[in-house]
């Protein structure tokens, strides 16, 4: 005990010891704060899930595009039966996502009987590996991700963030330490979009486009096999899949047109409109107009009012026999 | 494979395991191996450069030993160094010398076309081709023997810590713990243990972040400020510091987890009190490599004043060269050059002491002459930096109009603040005169300091992996 005592007098100098000691210490202090729940500040890296109470007759699935596009109220009014619409879109995710959570809806018992999908489809450009495997995946959903023996370096580096507290939340705490509130960087950009959106004579700056939105269609193999495995499942269980092309700003428009993004993205869609139970109802960009939006991306009210108005026309005629009552999550 | 990646690691780790349970010969050849594949994970094809450069110093190596006719010899040698800088020059000056003949063609009134081609850079290449010459060099001099192993002297030349931006090894002293068997100790774990983490604080926390602040003020062509081309130079002073001795310090300590141990490649050099000093703590294997093999074979300070002063014009301007194919970096030699030429000239005028015998007097001057080499330092870093002469020219005007600018305050505390750790601990160093001196305090302090670097590098670093600034050169 005095042999261990003596490591806290000024007088014991042993380089081994420190290390062997920050190594309890960083073991110790991240699976103690891994016990605790992800605190309210902890940005966007963990996403929860909000399972329906019900078997949910219309599911909306997607990203932020979906879950701001889709004003549920309204489309379960606008479909004949007024049916129970529910959604299962989150921000900053994308297909790997959604299968995952089609899975885990499957097995609560509580499969959909049709699924909307409404992703911006740069997010099958892009990986959300870490952010997957760290703060959504469950082990044995890991264990799934790891054996598709896609990007095993992001894999495994969510696994650390998944094991460790200070990883999982290095955003905010990094942000406290700058010293700006936690949540201050991505709030910035979510009040910005809880504005109202922009008069009808102004307009968005097509030099302001953010990088993602200028590059060509494109399908990164993580997101695509995750995408495959989402359409199967839904496939297996009779679930029909209605894709639909989220409405983009003029700027995007003309910035797509340049880099032959339609070019790549529509044989990609009539690829996937070739399975059994996937309907394409809207392929084509469609061009709404500036005031409509929050942001290059996502639809104000307005804007969503309308789009879920043509989403219901689109959907009522193809959609199976529904029934039952709204329930917004 | 960076050394700020998961991959690294993960592939450092399996190196690691396998080393511990090989026997001697086996872990040369299985660290021959990995270093082939860990170059191999940039270019394959580049393998082959390294392979050739290996097999012609080995065999050169061995004929230079064997000759005994003096003249023979320098033949040999001097085709030997043609072959390795032939190498060199090919793939890194090839289409810097040929855009600037074609240029001076033309202003001469003559229309040459000369065909330029878009030739690849093998990353580290002027590393290893050095590393490899002072074997060569070495066995010349009489001053080693050449080793009649292969295998040693080929893991000697692509030991993969130190293959692709050093420090530049001298062939005897690797190649003698390449063919000893080397023991792991506690020792050697905790101060590779120590030099990994700091390395990746300096890359992840300092460097990285400094380049956040750096880079945009380089790209902009426009309008600077006093303030803002003083910030731009400091960040990048913290940058490159950060970058080039991260990366030696976790090459270190890899290599001492190993139980190799590769020389010191920094000594504080922000602490340099003279232009002299400067290049005695600064990247001190390229400085002692130029001053062994080159600065004293064109005869160094024996020839009278004036041929001292070439020979450290030159020493430098082909240091700066080495860095890269670009004017910038021949200003930048030419820049330190001159101050190397001007402290030898005033080294009789400077008063040692001239505030006085007191401790209070000689810091004074101390820390006086510490803050002008380090804006004579800044300055240099401004040559190195700017991407043509063009925005150095406009910069230096910048400087000499005082104005302050906004945000430059702000944006000196963010550089400082960033930096407070690596500041604390370097004064802490050189307060001690040992680099040491944290790996000798108590236990705590120790603990403490890793966590502290720890913590800031998970919560603070830049985790987009950026690539170290020294593997181009």
């Amino acid at each position: 005990m005095r042999n261990l005592l003596s490591i806290f007098s000024s007088k014991h100098r042993d380089p081994f010891a420190a290390v062997i000691l920050f190594a309890l210490i960083v073991v110790g202090v991240e699976t103690i704060l891994g016990l605790l729940p992800d605190p309210k500040w902890r940005g966007a890296f963990v996403r929860t899930l909000s399972l329906p109470p019900r078997s949910p007759d219309v599911q909306v699935m997607g990203d932020s595009v979906a879950l701001e596009g889709v004003v549920l109220p309204t489309l379960s009014t606008e479909l004949p039966g007024h049916p129970f619409v529910w959604t299962l879109a989150k921000s900053a995710t994308g297909p790997e996502f959604t299968y995952f959570m089609l899975q885990r809806e499957l097995a609560a018992g509580l499969a959909p009987k049709a699924i909307v999908y409404a992703p911006a489809p740069h997010t099958f450009g892009t990986d959300r590996i870490p952010l997957l495997v760290g703060g959504f995946c469950t082990w044995p959903e890991i264990w799934e991700v790891a054996r598709s023996g896609k990007a095993p370096m992001d894999v495994l580096y969510g696994i650390f963030c998944k094991l460790s507290f200070t990883l999982r939340n290095r955003e905010p705490l990094g942000e406290m330490l700058r010293g700006k509130k936690a949540g201050q960087t991505l709030n910035a950009v979510s009040m910005k979009e809880v504005s109202a959106g922009l008069r009808p004579e102004m307009h968005f700056v097509a030099e302001q486009i953010p990088a993602v939105f200028k590059n060509d269609f494109s399908v990164k193999p993580f997101p695509k096999t995750f995408f495959e495995k989402f359409l199967t499942l839904a496939q297996e269980r009779h679930i029909p899949v209605y894709w639909l092309t989220p409405p983009i700003v003029p700027a995007i428009g003309e910035t797509r047109q340049a880099c032959h993004f339609d070019q790549h993205l529509i044989p990609f869609l009539e690829d996937i409109h070739q399975r059994d139970g996937v309907q394409i109802l809207q392929a084509e960009s469609m061009v709404y107009q500036d005031y409509l939006f929050k942001d290059f991306m996502h639809l104000n009210q307005e804007g969503a009012d309308k789009f879920t108005k043509f989403m219901a026309d689109k959907l009522a005629p193809a959609l199976p026999q529904t029934s039952g009552t709204i329930k917004a999550p | 494979m960076l050394f700020n990646t998961l991959q690294f690691w993960v592939f450092f780790a399996v190196v690691l395991g396998l080393y511990y349970v090989l026997p001697h010969r086996w872990q040369n050849r299985m660290l021959l191996a990995a270093s082939y594949i860990f170059y191999a994970a940039w270019d394959y094809r580049f393998v082959s450069l390294i392979l050739i450069s290996t097999t012609v110093d080995f065999y050169v190596g061995k004929i230079l030993d064997q000759t005994s006719d003096q003249r023979r010899r320098k033949a040999i040698l001097f085709w030997s160094i043609l072959f390795n800088l032939g190498f060199l020059g090919f793939f890194k000056y090839y289409g810097f010398f040929a855009h600037n003949l074609q240029h001076l063609l033309h202003v001469a009134g003559f229309q040459a076309s000369i065909h330029t081609l878009n030739i690849v850079l093998p990353v580290g290449i002027s590393f290893y081709t050095f590393q490899s010459m002072s074997y060569t060099l070495d066995i010349y001099r009489r001053e080693m023997k050449p080793t009649s192993s292969f295998m040693d002297f080929a893991l000697t030349v692509a030991f993969f810590p130190h293959m692709v931006a050093g420090p530049i090894q001298r062939a005897h002293s690797l190649i003698d713990q390449v063919a000893q068997p080397r023991k792991p100790t506690r020792d050697n774990f905790s101060e590779g243990f120590y030099l990994i983490i700091w390395g990746l604080f300096k890359k992840i926390v300092v460097a990285d972040n400094m380049a956040l602040i750096a880079n945009p003020i380089f790209a902009n062509d426009g309008h600077f400020t006093a303030g803002r081309v003083f910030g731009g130079a400091l960040a990048f002073a913290f940058q490159i510091y950060g970058d080039f001795s991260g990366y030696t310090d976790i090459a270190r300590g890899t290599a001492l987890l190993m139980g190799f141990r590769l020389m010191v490649n920094f000594n504080l050099p922000y602490f340099a009190t003279n232009p002299q000093d400067f290049w005695r703590r600064w990247h001190i294997s390229l400085s002692t490599w130029l001053r062994d093999y080159l600065y004293i074979s064109l005869g160094g300070n024996r020839r009278g004043e004036v041929r001292t002063y070439w020979n450290l014009l030159i020493t430098m301007v082909f240091g700066g060269l080495w860095h890269g194919a670009a004017w910038t970096f021949v200003l930048w030699g030419v820049y330190h050059g001159l101050l190397l030429c001007a402290h030898r000239a005033m080294a009789g005028l400077i008063p040692e002491t001239p505030f006085g015998v007191s401790r209070a007097g000689q810091l004074l001057w101390r820390w006086l002459r510490i803050g002008f080499m380090f804006g004579l330092t800044l300055y240099g870093w401004l040559i190195f930096r700017c991407h043509s002469a063009g925005q150095l020219w406009v910069m230096t005007r910048a400087v000499f109009s005082f104005s302050i600018g906004a945000g430059t305050i702000a944006t000196t505390i963010k550089i400082l603040c960033y930096c407070s750790l690596l500041l604390m601990v370097q004064l802490y160093q050189f307060r001690k005169n040992n680099l040491n001196a944290l790996r000798e305090s108590p236990t705590l302090i120790q603990t403490g300091f890793y966590l502290a670097c720890f913590y800031l590098i998970l919560i603070i670093g830049a985790f987009d992996a950026q690539s170290f600034i020294y593997f181009q050169f």
